[in-house]
């Protein structure tokens, strides 16, 4: 380890390429005088981290159909139909409720009329509201 | 809060309302022993009513017991005949109601007696009025879909 290249001399501030170069070529030369029951703890590790890497980057089964749920909620596309779907329920809702306040009314007027003590005849025959009219004038 | 998350209630509570509005019209067999009492002139029919009108006469035998005895009577004999009329029949009876509540209240009491007076009219005469009134009724109609 006496080799020049093996020091680093920071008083200099060389640029970063550099420090890695210098950086390189010092664990390349000192891998070479590993143990070699560490270069096999090394690997074993290195395999390890490997396989973790790979199956975290994989989807796992069953999430798939959440991520492309979670990717469609959040697109635009989504959120443009949400909005016309949100619209169309809030008219037809406010249909439905027009709908029942004219219900009530015509219940209201149905049940009065149906229980009214001048016939039905009265309101039915359209000759009895005209002659009402000619006699009232 | 996200979009996704906004819908949701919303698609629900709009998904109920429909469901209750839906089971708010019931088959004659799921009706109550009041309401069948009530609206027995209409049992044979009942199950083809469309749903919207199964619900009015719901709302008429729901105000049933508030009636005298006498109302309750006379609406039990007018029940069939009011649902064999025509939904333009029934608006025009309807909307002779309302112009005869309109009327003060002493015209009002002499109406029955002016409905005896006429009743005994001749046929011809009745006839008559009857169709002046419709040519009226189409006329405005017709004047009240040509203005802009």
């Amino acid at each position: 380890m006496s080799s020049p290249h093996t020091h680093i001399d920071i008083t200099h501030e060389p640029d970063e390429a550099v420090i890695a170069r210098r950086l390189k070529f010092v664990l390349d030369q000192s891998s070479h005088s590993i143990p070699a029951a560490t270069a096999d703890r090394l690997y074993a590790a290195r395999q390890a981290a490997m396989a973790r890497a790979s199956s975290s980057a994989r989807p796992r089964r069953g999430m798939g159909v959440v991520a492309v749920l979670a990717r469609g909620l959040s697109s635009a596309v989504f959120r443009q139909s949400a909005a016309v779907f949100l619209l169309a329920a809030l008219a037809i809702t406010a249909n439905d409720w027009l709908q029942a306040d004219a219900n009530e009314e015509l219940v209201e007027v149905d049940s009065a009329l149906l229980a009214d003590d001048l016939p039905l005849d009265a309101y039915i025959d359209r000759g009895f509201g005209a002659w009402l009219e000619k006699e009232s004038q | 809060m996200s979009v996704g998350q906004f819908l949701m209630p919303c698609l629900l509570a709009w998904l109920s309302t429909l469901a209750q509005a839906q089971s708010g019209a019931p088959a004659w067999s799921e009706l109550g022993t009041e309401q069948r009492t009530v609206l027995a002139p209409l049992a044979q029919d009942w199950d083809r009513i469309e749903p919207a009108r199964r619900q009015k006469w719901l709302g008429l035998a729901a105000r049933y017991p508030d009636m005298t005895p006498e109302e309750q009577v006379r609406m039990q004999n007018r029940l069939h005949i009011w649902a064999r009329l025509t939904p333009e029949a029934r608006d025009e009876a309807r909307a002779r109601y309302r112009r005869l509540q309109r009327m003060p209240e002493t015209t009002r009491e002499a109406l029955k007696q002016k409905w005896d007076v006429y009743e005994s009219l001749p046929e011809d005469e009745k006839r008559r009025l009857s169709e002046d009134a419709l040519r009226k009724r189409v006329k405005r109609k017709a004047a009240s879909a040509s203005t802009p």
